[in-house]
Formats: C-alpha cells, structure tokens, sequence
C-alpha cells in the first residue's frame, strides 16, 4: 500500500497542471510567506516536531540530518 | 550584449511561489531580508497518577543575508526537562524517586549560497545533554525549472550521537544515522502549491532506552517517510490553508500516519488567527509488549515496553493568534492540546492496558525583519 500511495502522490505532484503554466505575474499569492512549506517559522515548527518525536515513534519527510536528542 | 531586466520585473521573476521543504532556506527566500526570531515554549504533560513533565524552551533564530548570494542562518535553543517520565517501567522516574532534570543545549547554523535556479545549502548541528550527545552534518541542493513552476530538493545529512546515561547502563555507546531526501514542489495555479518528499534514513548502533526495565532494541533502524503537502492562498492577503499528510514506516515494523490542517485567516487590521487540528495513528513495533513488564520477553530478543512504540492514535489542537506591530515586527501567541489514546488509533486496535497521555503546550514568539 505503501508504494501505490507513494507513487500516485508524486504523480499528481508531477503532472499537476502541466498545461497552463503560471506565470511569474500570477505568483502574487504564491509569494506570501504563509504559503512557505515550512509555514514561515522555523522555531515554531521545530517545537512543534519536538513534542511529537518525544511522544510518537514516527519522524521524517521534511528535511535531513537534524540533531538527535536523547527524548525519543 | 546583455539584456538588463526591468527591476520590478527582475523581483516577480525571482518570486518564489515554489517552496522549499521544511528547515531549507531556499530559492523561494529572496536573499535580501534579514530576520531575527525569538520564541518561549512551555509544554506539560499530564498522566493519570503520575507526576508532571514540564520543558521550558527558549530559542532565538537569526537569519542574515551575506553579499548578493548568500544566507546564514543560526539557531540557538536551550531547553530544560524537569519532572517524572511517564508511568511504566521507568527506572528514572519520579516512583524511584531519582526524578528527570536536564538541560538540552542545541546549535544548528546553515550557509546557502543561491544561483540563478538553484541554491545549495550546507549545515551543521550541535546538541548537547547530560547523558545525550549529538552531531550532526548536512547538504541540500535545490534546482528550480526554467518557468520556476517546479523544483527539485536533493539532500543528505550524517548525524553521530553518543549516549551515556546518568544510571551508568549505557556508557559511551554510540548511534549514527544517515538519511536522504528527495522532493518535488510544484505550483499547481496561481492560488495553490503541492509539494511531495520522500526521507530515507539508516541508522546503527544504541537504541534502547536505559532508563527502562528489560528494554532491547534491534541495533539498526531503517525508516521511510512520505510527505505530501498543500498549500492553498485565498483572495484576502494572508489568508491559506494548508494540509499535509505523512507516510511513515520502519523496520521495527512501525507504520505511522499524520495528517495536519491549519487555516490562517486575516482579521482587523493584520490580526490573524490560525486554528489547526492534527491527527497522528501509529501501529506498534514487533518487539513491543503490552503491560505488565516483562510479559513476553525472551532473553536474547528484542523486548520493549516504551510506551511510545505501541499501538495507539493522538490529536493535536492548536489555535495562534498574531499580533502585528510596527512594519517589521510581528508576535504570535499559541496554544495547543495534545491527547494520545489506545482507542483512537485507526486501521487497527490500540495496544492495551495504557494510559492516555495529554499535554498543554504555550508559545510566545517574536519576529523582527530588516
């Protein structure tokens, strides 16, 4: 089941829209920092993956080779 | 000769609309602002019949811009852990009456050099506690297409901890993780960004808990995270909604699915609030045994009863509330709920005989840019 997700996620992502490109004039929403991925705050949201890694089991997908902590 | 763009024109090229996954600054961060973040976290944790955690968390974030195409960025966090583990076969909490006190002091500083659709960032980070060291290497390139409408993440990170616990059961032991990202944003419209990412990490050598009664873990951890994000802008500036999903599994036999939601939503003046409701459920690792301790242990064999391996499902609600100040400031306010019970996992029965878990956690947080 995995695989299948994993595969039909990135091919929406590849395909999406492929016929009508935004222009760099349309992309006034697009830059807002709250359309950043990361959601624009950093410290937050490493707080946020902190009590989540401390109480759950599963981490990762976003970023590599962060600092390990002896709470998980 | 040359074609000089327009300088207007020049900055909407260079606008972003593609994202970057996650603490990458990327292409999609006109090099040019500088940024310095400070933010105060409390987080408490509530188990029936036991004692309290609390962390108190303070950390300060500094972006700088360095010539045409360079960033630095550097964050600082100094956090301190006081209370009692949660129940269960614990040697160090509060029952034995040795109690949790520590204090995590962490360094994580990024250099990114930026080129015309691409940028490579390299990063290091230092973490240092009583009995948990950790550093950590890492390297992520990324590569925009022609129209910008795409790009492309690759990455790589090393990280060497050592362990030695304070009861004197681990002394010196040592775990080394490497992992690997591969990630695909894309700007679907003119309102709407999706990104996918996949995390592949390895890692060998300590992994049980010392602290713990009877508790040995395999000594190598593969893992593999799917993450799918999306990110949707309103006509009202500021105003989005973004949803994400993550895949997780292991080879300890652990299959994870979280899915968050937040809504930001503008009002009065540059007020804004952001609810936002996360659902996390986990099946539980192969070597987990429900309670009482001991159950099931054979020596030789993986055996754990961390209560953080099991079976189970948790909620997060969250609301935050930011307060714009002058032009350049911003402070931000949140509040957030965490409940991890057996009961609430999906695809499956919870692991029994454990206590729900919840937590409160508070946030004050200022920004200023330059």
């Amino acid at each position: 089941m995995t695989r299948a997700l994993a595969t039909l996620a990135i091919a929406i992502v590849l395909a999406g829209c492929a016929a009508q490109p935004v222009q760099p004039w349309e992309k006034r929403l697009l830059a807002q920092r709250a359309m950043r991925m990361d959601g624009g705050n950093a410290l937050e949201r490493d707080f946020a993956r902190q009590v989540e890694t401390s109480r759950e089991a599963a981490r990762g997908g976003e970023g590599v080779g962060g600092g390990g902590c002896g709470c998980n | 000769m040359q074609l000089t763009r327009p300088p207007l024109l020049a900055a909407a090229l260079a606008l972003p609309g593609i994202v970057l996954p996650a603490s990458e600054a990327g292409a999609e961060r006109p090099p040019g602002a500088g940024e310095v973040g400070l933010r105060y976290s409390h987080y408490q944790e509530y188990q029936p019949g036991a004692e309290r955690i609390e962390v108190v968390l303070p950390a300060l974030f500094v972006l700088v811009p360095v010539a045409e195409d360079w960033t630095i960025q550097g964050q600082l966090a100094l956090d301190s852990v006081s209370g009692a583990s949660p129940l269960y076969h614990d040697t160090l909490s509060g029952a034995s009456g040795i109690g949790v006190d520590d204090v995590r002091r962490s360094l994580d500083v990024d250099a990114t050099r930026y080129f015309d659709r691409a940028s490579l960032a390299f990063g290091a980070s230092v973490s240092r506690e009583d009995d948990y060291d950790s550093d950590a290497v890492r390297a992520v390139a990324t590569f925009d297409s022609a129209d910008r409408n795409r790009t492309i993440t690759v990455g790589v990170g090393y990280s060497d901890d050592t362990i030695d616990s304070v009861n004197g059961v681990a002394e010196h032991e040592a775990r080394n993780t490497t992992d690997a990202q591969v990630g695909v944003a894309r700007v679907l419209t003119s309102r709407d960004v999706a990104q996918a990412s996949v995390t592949f990490a390895h890692g060998s050598g300590y992994y049980d808990d010392p602290y713990k009664v009877l508790d040995r873990r395999p000594g190598s951890r593969d893992e593999r995270a799917l993450s799918l994000r999306w990110n949707h802008a309103y006509d009202t500036p500021g105003e989005v909604l973004r949803v994400a999903y993550r895949l997780f599994d292991d080879s300890w036999g652990i299959t994870a699915h979280s899915v968050d939601l937040a809504w930001r939503h503008p009002f009065a003046n540059d007020f804004v609030v952001e609810p936002s409701l996360r659902y996390h459920s986990q099946s539980a690792a192969d070597f987990y045994f429900d309670p009482p301790v001991g159950t099931g242990f054979v020596p030789g064999e993986p055996y754990s009863a961390d209560a953080r391996l099991s079976a189970f499902g948790a909620v997060t609600a969250a609301i935050k509330l930011e307060v714009p100040f002058g032009s350049r400031w911003r402070s931000d306010f949140k509040l957030s709920f965490y409940r991890q019970k057996s009961a609430w996992r999906a695809f499956g029965d919870g692991s029994p005989d454990l206590l729900p878990v919840s937590a409160r956690t508070f946030e004050i947080g200022l920004t200023y840019e330059y």
